[in-house]
């Protein structure tokens, strides 16, 4: 929403604002919509539950978090949609990253007969880079309001209402519905070789391990893809609009918002452009801890057009930065060295801690490699 | 009560925590409101694609509402990214900016900030702006809602402005 203040009425007296009542939700479509998907749900053979933002828009993890159980659902989040029920004991398969992601999650969505999208945005970043063509109008879509199945649309049901409903008519299971969680990678290798973006994933899935979750603010780039190999937490990023600068801002936010010490992930392009609002942090008492990936590139861009130049970046030396920032900087090239930073941030409290990871050029995720590959194999096949 | 302390009440009994922002000329007399009656702590920052980017974090968080607040212009318009990634990707984000007073606005002189119309601001941000997703919130986070959407709709005065004018029976 948009609010524009002539600043000569800043003072003018006013009442108190009037709440605005919902609008009534008609019962008896919400009943038959309700009835039609879970008619569809148990006539599928395999069917699976895809979560999206809107589910944390509206508030609902706990309440799809239990529906999934009580319906015997396998859940994945969208990839805008990771970081959602993390913590709610869903039956919590992964996320849906077609080329990009696990082969048993891409199956499990791709070959569904039942796929249930709930509060998912259809963008090209959720569903372009599929292995296999999701035909759209065969599943069902509960979004902006309104839910589409088959070739019908009911208009006017809001999510929690359809939520709500869907649970009145599902008793709670007899028996707990469990599936078996994809096991992220743990245990880094502290030595001397240099550090690659799945070392980076394997360093704080240790950290977590250890010390408890963080939330996680990440940037777009290979940092991004990087935080599908940790392990499911509270994330913020812009993983549809796809957005360059969001992720150290968006740490400050969480911070502020939820008193929780974030992870910021950023690589060194998005931090030229808002890595400076670092230096906020001393005056509000915040101390993220930030993970510079820093390979001295536009290195997702380079994935995609390799023959250019200006993918090129300079090496600013961040890290040095910091100190005068009112935080502490280190830069690390080594696995070793990576361990014993981010220990240090860890324990070290009160001042933002802004760990620079050298990053060779040409050295990406596994997930970055894989949608590079398919968003290429697609392009090729559009125009050939 | 102020308008300016009457959305502030309204912004956080609809989950707002905060206000991220950064002040200019236009947006002085509403930051000094924001400052002195405490409703909701500022944390301005350094940029306002940051303060957007972190607005936005904060409201996607824990059914927060977010509050970026900035000034007219120069600093609204460079906004203008962070508004539509929140607006695209459904969080809920409450954009405050000062603007032209009543009385310069008809003063016949180009104003500062202005960068075509006075309403180019306006124009711009109708594209993506965030009042779609909070028509459509509901109990229980219509905290991140209908009251401030209604005030805007059922008090919008001076043309199509999304302005905030004072309840009619106090004007």
């Amino acid at each position: 929403m948009y609010i524009e203040i002539p600043r000569d009425m800043v003072a003018q007296p006013c009442a108190a604002v009037i709440a605005e009542p919902s609008p009534a939700v008609d019962g008896e479509a919400l009943q038959a919509c309700v009835a039609e998907i879970l008619e569809r749900i148990g006539r599928a053979s395999a069917p699976v539950l895809m979560v999206g933002v809107e589910v944390r828009r509206f508030g609902l993890e706990d309440k799809v978090a239990e529906l999934s159980r009580r319906l015997g659902l396998p859940v994945v989040t969208s990839f805008m949609g990771r970081g959602l029920l993390a913590d709610h004991g869903a039956p919590l398969m992964g996320t849906y990253m077609g080329l990009a992601g696990l082969p048993e999650v891409t199956r499990l969505v791709e070959d569904s007969d039942g796929l249930f999208l709930l509060g998912v945005i259809i963008s090209d970043t959720n569903f372009a880079v599929s292995e296999k063509h999701i035909d759209l109008r065969k599943t069902i879509q509960a979004l902006e309001g309104r839910v589409t199945m088959g070739y019908h649309t009911y208009p006017r049901i809001p999510l929690d209402a359809l939520v709500d409903g869907l649970l009145a008519c599902v008793p709670p299971a007899a028996k707990h519905f469990e599936v078996s969680r994809p096991a992220f990678p743990h245990g880094l290798v502290a030595d001397e070789a240099t550090i690659a973006p799945a070392d980076v994933a394997l360093a704080v899935n240790d950290l977590m391990a250890e010390h408890g979750k963080l939330p996680i603010a990440s940037d777009m780039g290979d940092c991004l893809f990087t935080a599908m190999d940790i392990e499911h937490t509270a994330l913020v990023a812009p993983g549809y609009y796809a957005t360059m600068g969001f992720g150290v801002p968006a740490g400050l936010g969480l911070q502020a918002a939820t008193g929780q010490r974030p992870l910021i992930l950023v690589g060194d392009g998005a931090f030229q452009m808002t890595g400076w609002e670092l230096g906020n942090c001393r005056r509000y008492g915040w101390d993220p801890i930030v993970l510079l990936f820093n390979n001295s590139s536009w290195e997702m861009l380079r994935t995609f057009q390799p023959e250019s130049g200006f993918n090129d970046l300079d090496d600013w030396g961040f890290a040095q930065m910091a100190a005068g920032m009112g935080g502490d900087g280190v830069r690390v090239h080594t696995r070793a060295q990576l361990k014993q930073a981010l220990d240090r941030a860890m324990t070290t409290r009160g001042r933002f801690q802004l760990i620079e990871v050298m990053i060779p050029r040409g050295v990406l995720s596994e997930t970055l490699s894989r949608f590079v590959a398919g968003v290429k194999r697609l392009n090729a096949a559009k125009s050939g | 009560m102020t308008l300016t302390e009457s959305l502030l009440h309204a912004l956080k009994a609809h989950g707002a925590r905060q206000i991220f922002g950064i002040p200019g000329d236009f947006a002085l007399p509403y930051f000094r409101i924001i400052e002195e009656s405490k409703i909701l702590p500022l944390h301005t920052l350094s940029h306002e694609p940051g303060v957007g980017f972190a607005a936005d974090a904060a409201g996607r968080i824990g059914g927060g509402l977010g509050v970026a607040a900035v000034t007219y212009g120069a600093g609204a318009l460079n906004m203008i990214n962070s508004v539509a990634a929140a607006y695209a990707e459904k969080s809920p984000l409450v954009v405050l900016s000062g603007g032209p007073g009543r009385g310069e606005s008809n003063s016949g002189l180009l104003l500062h900030h202005q960068a075509k119309t006075l309403d180019s601001q306006f124009q711009i941000f109708r594209e993506i702006r965030c009042v779609w997703t909070m028509q459509r919130a509901r109990p229980p986070t219509s905290r991140a809602s209908s009251p401030i959407a209604c005030a805007t709709r059922s008090r919008c005065t001076s043309r199509s402005r999304a302005t905030w004018s004072p309840s009619p029976a106090q004007r």
